[in-house]
């Protein structure tokens, strides 16, 4: 269980960080967060030390896909628009999250946690050409909403 | 995306919550520190800082296939019993079907695996924690199973035939071949046909208690094999997602199976895999073709076990290079690091816009001949318009 906690402090902030990109909702990130930590310790006999940030990114992406379908049962959430970033950055990351939902998991999965399309497939069940266009889309929308913006 | 980055770096948890998932851990610890201490077996006295091993042997005296049971005792009280089985010199050239006549009318027949492997698995729910499994085998398919947990266990007849029952209460049932591991309170009967050479399992997964043998007695083999999950769900997607294949295979390849599987976007109570068809040929000796087509679920994938394998296609890690053919494009794949060709990959989209990635995967063809086969790929029939497919 020990290394359930040691997980918790190396990953914690990239659990969150997947989680919030998911749901637009600091609470709801918050508390698939602590959900997807205690599913670590409940299956920590089954997960080495190497494999579980891999493993705590693909449980991340379970349940908000079940927050998204409690989201769609009870109708939509509003975005919250209450993520601290720094003003300058802010307009950045504003339109990514405007992104749709599956393609602003790739765009974090790929430009902050650094794996390749490849790996991004394997953690997201689905191939690496759907990766890819993913990517190319988000690029294509971000490139062109940022060069309206003043 | 610089700004980007900086800007995450921006969003982390809060330190309030923070404190509060540290706590929930640790009581998460605590609380699994207790259950750790398990029910002492019932039936078998305390036994003080040492190990017996208790062996069971139970052999026919035709011995086509034997079965022993081994238990394992130690002074927590973890029950742990093993069941293994050995083939005799003249092996059963048939596995046959099983069925078990007995079982009730709320508990429908769920899938039956393949059998190719020398054992097959039916599965029977009531819900996902109450079912009945009934698993048959080979003794040179079935090698060990291990239960853990056992409250109680004895000896007893199925039809005649030597048996031994298992009452499990920390629910862990679990074969290596199947990779099943049940997280509920289950009853268990072994038994072996040392006429037919073959071995069972019948597990009632959400009562410690039941007998099975009226059940198992039960069990009477089919005329007809019943059609497999992989026939079923092969069907399922070929009709879902179309009817593609190559119009023709090299030379000496013939059609060995077709896989299949198909989920309904956020309907069903899970989604398993994607949508996806592949075909194996086989050249009959070692080489083997493959063609996958894949449907891109537009949501992100929902497994509900972690251990379930979704279709990989090239298995390795790849890079791609665009090529293109005439008017045909699609990508070369290649192995990352030693650049060895694994297939090509491309998109098409039919009448009903609907987009597949297709694959043709192959072990010693030529880009020139991968490139011919992708061609050739033809639609016998399209996808089904009324199947609730993106578009």
């Amino acid at each position: 269980m020990a290394d359930v906690l040691r997980a918790f402090e190396e990953h914690r902030q990239t659990v969150y960080r997947l989680a919030l990109h998911h749901t637009g909702s600091v609470h709801d990130a918050e508390d698939i967060c602590q959900s997807a930590f205690l599913r670590l310790a409940e299956h920590a006999d089954r997960v080495g030390d190497a494999a579980a940030k891999a493993w705590l990114i693909r449980v991340t992406i379970n349940l908000c896909r079940d927050h998204a379908r409690e989201r769609m049962r009870h109708g939509t959430e509003e975005i919250d628009e209450t993520i601290a970033a720094p003003q300058e950055d802010r307009e950045v990351l504003q339109k990514v999250m405007e992104l749709p939902e599956k393609d602003r998991a790739v765009v974090y999965l790929y430009y902050f946690e650094g794996y390749s399309t490849s790996e991004i497939a394997r953690l997201t069940h689905t191939t690496q050409t759907a990766v890819s266009t993913r990517l190319a889309r988000a690029r294509e929308k971000l490139k062109r909403e940022l060069e309206e913006l003043p | 995306m610089n700004r980007y980055v900086r800007a995450v770096e921006g969003l982390t948890l809060s330190a309030e919550r923070e404190t509060a998932i540290r706590a929930a851990l640790r009581e998460k610890t605590k609380q699994e520190g207790r259950t750790i201490r398990l029910a002492r077996l019932r039936r078998a006295p305390l036994i003080a800082a040492a190990v017996l091993l208790l062996v069971l042997s139970v052999s026919a005296a035709l011995s086509r296939i034997s079965m022993q049971v081994a238990g394992l005792y130690v002074d927590e009280g973890d029950g742990v019993c093993t069941v293994s089985f050995r083939q005799g010199d003249d092996l059963p050239v048939h596995l046959g079907c099983w069925y078990p006549k007995g079982i009730g009318n709320d508990y429908a027949l769920q899938g039956v695996t393949t059998d190719e492997n020398g054992y097959q698995q039916l599965a029977f729910q009531k819900t996902w924690n109450d079912a009945y499994y009934l698993l048959y085998f080979r003794a040179e398919a079935a090698n060990c199973f291990t239960m853990k947990n056992v409250a109680a266990e004895g000896t007893c007849e199925v039809n005649g035939h030597m048996a031994h029952w298992f009452h499990l209460s920390g629910s862990e049932v679990y074969d290596y071949h199947t990779k099943s591991l049940k997280s509920v309170p289950a009853s268990v009967l072994f038994w072996v046909d040392e006429t037919r050479g073959i071995g069972f399992r019948l597990v009632r997964v959400g009562s410690e208690t039941e007998d099975l043998t009226p059940l198992a007695e039960s069990v009477e083999e089919l005329d007809e094999p019943l059609p497999t999950v992989n026939d079923r769900e092969a069907r399922m997607a070929v009709s879902r997602l179309g009817d593609y294949d190559f119009a023709s295979v090299p030379e000496g390849f013939a059609l060995h199976a077709t896989y299949g599987a198909w989920t309904v976007p956020l309907e069903a109570d899970y989604a398993d895999q994607p949508g996806f068809v592949h075909r194996v040929y086989l050249d009959g000796e070692y080489y083997s073709l493959h063609l996958y087509y894949v449907y891109l679920m537009d949501e992100l994938l929902y497994y509900d076990h972690l251990d379930v394998e979704e279709p990989e296609v090239y298995g390795v890690p790849y890079t791609t290079q665009p090529v293109a053919d005439g008017d045909f494009a699609g990508e070369a794949v290649y192995e990352q690091g030693t650049g060895r060709l694994l297939g090509v990959n491309w998109e098409h989209t039919d009448s009903n816009g609907v987009t597949l990635d297709f694959s043709v995967k192959a072990d010693r063809l030529s880009l020139e001949e991968l490139l011919s086969l992708a061609r050739s790929v033809e639609c016998r029939a399209e996808s089904d318009p009324a199947s609730p497919l993106d578009r």
